[in-house]
């Protein structure tokens, strides 16, 4: 009863995700902007070396960010079409849950975690996430984007590729990126307690986009 | 009077003598014919005129499909109709038999042949490479049983493609069989970018990913299909916007990995010209292509459907820019182009002379069949500040037909000078300026004139849409190209001469 787990939120992380939870088959590739080149044949390279094929998959689950936008809705338009072709649900969950899943379960109980993401613009995407008994894991505070001083660490252990950018910490939890298999235990967990798993982006920003300064009006 | 009955083995004397005279080296011996007659599925017919042997015709019916082996008129009776009479009698026996398609294959310069199957209903499907002594062929196919009710049953027929286009603000899903139009729905973002002026990309790319699923959902609706179906998917590569482009190439991967299906990854543009054939029929073997829309003027020399010769630009602003930037200063709602297409209408083309670019003789050396109406855009702003500044009054229904018939006039006079220049008979006009009824009339006007058929889409195809890209991802398709390699990227900037990405 496999899924298959993907994010284009950093590069792209892809993995097929047995009901047990255990990972058959993965793959990451760090470029940047190569989402729309890279995302399907990675697709297909780990469902083949997993054996699976598309038509066996249970679901599709995909990290809905924050992130840079153009691949992060390749991520979100592939999931959605994989789905619609393949007649099984789409879960999304936000990728920082998968970042901060992963380095609670190497801290102390009752830590909490800030994901920091670069969100360019001299600007971070940030988030507050505490364990959680139910759903493993919950968002305190956040997302939201913001200058690296203005955000709400709490006392928070900083996480993610943009954590050195608001205060110095670990390396290790400064090199972690959303594991696609951490994101279908978040996706699975959300479903199983009835909770909502929308399948839409975090933007976080609206649209560059000013109307332009009227044109003077001809007569007639 | 022509009369049609079964052929038998006293007329096969007659019959070899003809296979000489019509076909030479090609022709069908006597044991061959014999052969022929008494192989499993085949009728042949005669045509008799005052009791000689005018022709003859035969048909092989498989349990699924009829093809149509040979008509032959003899030297002494063609263009009398005997041709047409055998084909009738064979496709109405191909119909007594509940075929569901008549297939045929003739020579690519059989000019009065392939006249007579498409007036009989015939559309080209494909071209088979050195069919006869290495002669192209073209497979002809003529449907009997409506497309609706055998999708999914017929695959062996003609596949079914299924078309994305995201390359701006028109998230665009089509579905064609062969030559024809199943269904073709679009979701435009139009309405949030008009008070920017503009097509704001980010807005664009966000609407595309929300509608691409609901939308491919309502064309395979409207074409009573099922994902299952579809044998190819065809998506717009380029050129157009990045982040718009991303969204549609995805999704379009997403789809050919799901149902393991090949991807073609096809040129905007170069869709912009093949639509036409959606509605107007296959293409000559050359025809000439003007496409005209915001982003793109272009002339281009289109061979066999997908072979493609740019011979010209515009090397400033697009038609579709001039009219949308005319429009802006003359207080205009964006886009202005529809807006000036009704003054226009009202107004008096002759009002005011306003240049036309790259007409002069010094450009015709270098600039013959390319585009510039920066100047123009220029001159009726200048002419606008003249009048402005002098108090007098502006009829703005005069500057918007003086305006609109500079721009249809390089257009058109550029655009048959090549078509006489290359010898070409037939002119297609695509893309989204192509709606602009100035252009319309003025090429229809000249084109009667010149004795060069034109064929334009009607308009709701020649904006952008996904049938145009499921129309090229057919031709390609039935053509036998390679699919587009899984890894391709978008490009913005994609050249006119590739059709596709090719692997």
């Amino acid at each position: 009863m496999p899924y298959l787990a993907l994010d284009t939120s950093g590069g792209i992380a892809v993995a097929v995700v047995d009901d047990d939870g255990s990972v058959a088959a993965r793959a990451a590739d760090t470029q940047p902007r190569q989402h729309a080149e890279r995302l399907a044949p990675c697709i297909a390279a780990v469902l083949a070396e997993a054996g699976v094929g598309a038509g066996d998959l249970d679901g599709v689950v995909v990290g809905t960010g924050p992130a840079q936008f153009t691949g992060l809705r390749a991520g979100l338009v592939t999931a959605r079409t994989l789905a619609r072709a393949l007649e099984v649900p789409v879960l999304g969950v936000p990728s920082f849950a998968a970042t901060a899943l992963v380095a609670l379960e190497t801290l102390d109980e009752g830590s909490q975690v800030v994901v920091v993401t670069d969100a360019r613009r001299h600007e971070v995407y940030w988030a507050r996430y505490a364990r959680d008994d139910r759903l493993r894991i919950r968002a305190v505070d956040g997302p939201g984007v913001a200058a690296p001083v203005d955000v709400p660490t709490h006392g928070a252990v900083l996480v993610g590729r943009g954590a050195p950018l608001v205060a110095p910490t670990d390396d290790h939890l400064a090199g972690l990126d959303p594991d696609p298999a951490a994101l279908c235990t978040v996706a699975l967990a959300l479903r199983d307690h009835g909770e909502p798993t929308p399948c839409e982006p975090l933007y976080l920003r609206r649209p560059d986009a000013v109307p332009p300064a009227q044109v003077a009006q001809v007569r007639q | 009077m022509i009369v049609v009955r079964p052929l038998v083995g006293a007329d096969l004397d007659a019959v070899a003598g003809l296979e000489c005279a019509l076909f030479g080296s090609q022709a069908w011996s006597h044991d061959m014919l014999v052969e022929e007659l008494c192989g499993p599925g085949r009728t042949y017919v005669a045509a008799d005129i005052d009791g000689d042997l005018a022709g003859y015709a035969g048909v092989r019916f498989d349990g699924d499909n009829a093809d149509i082996m040979t008509i032959g008129t003899s030297p002494l009776h063609q263009r009398t109709g005997v041709g047409r009479t055998l084909l009738r009698a064979l496709v109405d026996h191909a119909r007594e038999l509940g075929a569901a398609g008549v297939f045929l294959e003739v020579q690519v310069d059989n000019e009065i042949a392939i006249h007579l199957y498409e007036s009989e209903g015939f559309g080209r499907i494909g071209r088979r490479r050195g069919y006869y002594n290495g002669a192209d062929a073209w497979t002809m196919r003529l449907q009997l049983r409506p497309a609706g009710g055998v999708i999914g049953q017929d695959r062996t027929m003609v596949p079914l493609v299924l078309g994305m286009e995201t390359s701006c603000d028109e998230t665009g899903v089509g579905l064609v069989r062969g030559g024809e139009l199943l269904a073709d729905v679009v979701a435009s973002s139009v309405d949030e970018h008009a008070r920017f002026g503009g097509i704001i990309p980010e807005i664009a790319s966000r609407a595309h990913l929300e509608a691409m699923v609901p939308t491919m959902d309502r064309a395979l609706d409207k074409a009573g299909a099922r994902l299952a179906d579809v044998d190819a998917v065809a998506v717009t590569a380029g050129p157009g916007l990045v982040g718009p482009l991303t969204v549609g190439t995805a999704a379009a991967k997403a789809l050919a990995l799901a149902l393991d299906r090949p991807l073609y990854a096809v040129n905007h543009i170069i869709a912009h010209v093949v639509v036409d054939t959606l509605v107007h029929g296959p293409f000559p073997e050359r025809v000439m292509a003007l496409v005209v829309s915001g982003g793109h003027s272009s002339l281009l020399l289109v061979d066999d459907t997908v072979h493609v010769t740019e011979l010209g630009s515009t090397l400033d602003d697009a038609a579709g820019e001039a009219f949308d930037k005319v429009g802006r200063l003359l207080g205009l709602p964006y886009p202005g182009g529809p807006h000036i297409d009704r003054l226009a209408r009202g107004g008096n083309p002759d009002a005011i002379a306003f240049p036309r670019g790259l007409t002069a003789a010094k450009d015709q050396a270098t600039h013959a069949s390319n585009f510039s109406f920066s100047g123009l855009k220029t001159a009726v702003a200048r002419w606008l500040e003249a009048r402005q500044d002098s108090r007098q009054d502006i009829v703005l229904a005069d500057v918007a037909a003086s305006f609109a018939a500079a721009v249809a006039d390089v257009l058109t006079t550029k655009t048959l000078a090549a078509c006489a220049k290359h010898d070409v008979r037939t002119l297609v006009v695509g893309g989204g300026f192509s709606a602009n009824s100035q252009l319309r009339d003025m090429a229809a006007e000249r084109c009667a004139e010149a004795g060069v058929e034109l064929r334009i889409p009607p308009v709701a195809l020649c904006t952008d849409n996904g049938a145009m890209v499921a129309a090229l991802g057919a031709a390609l398709v039935a053509r036998g190209l390679p699919a587009s390699p899984a890894d391709f990227g978008v490009d913005s900037t994609l050249p006119l001469t590739q059709v596709m990405l090719s692997p």
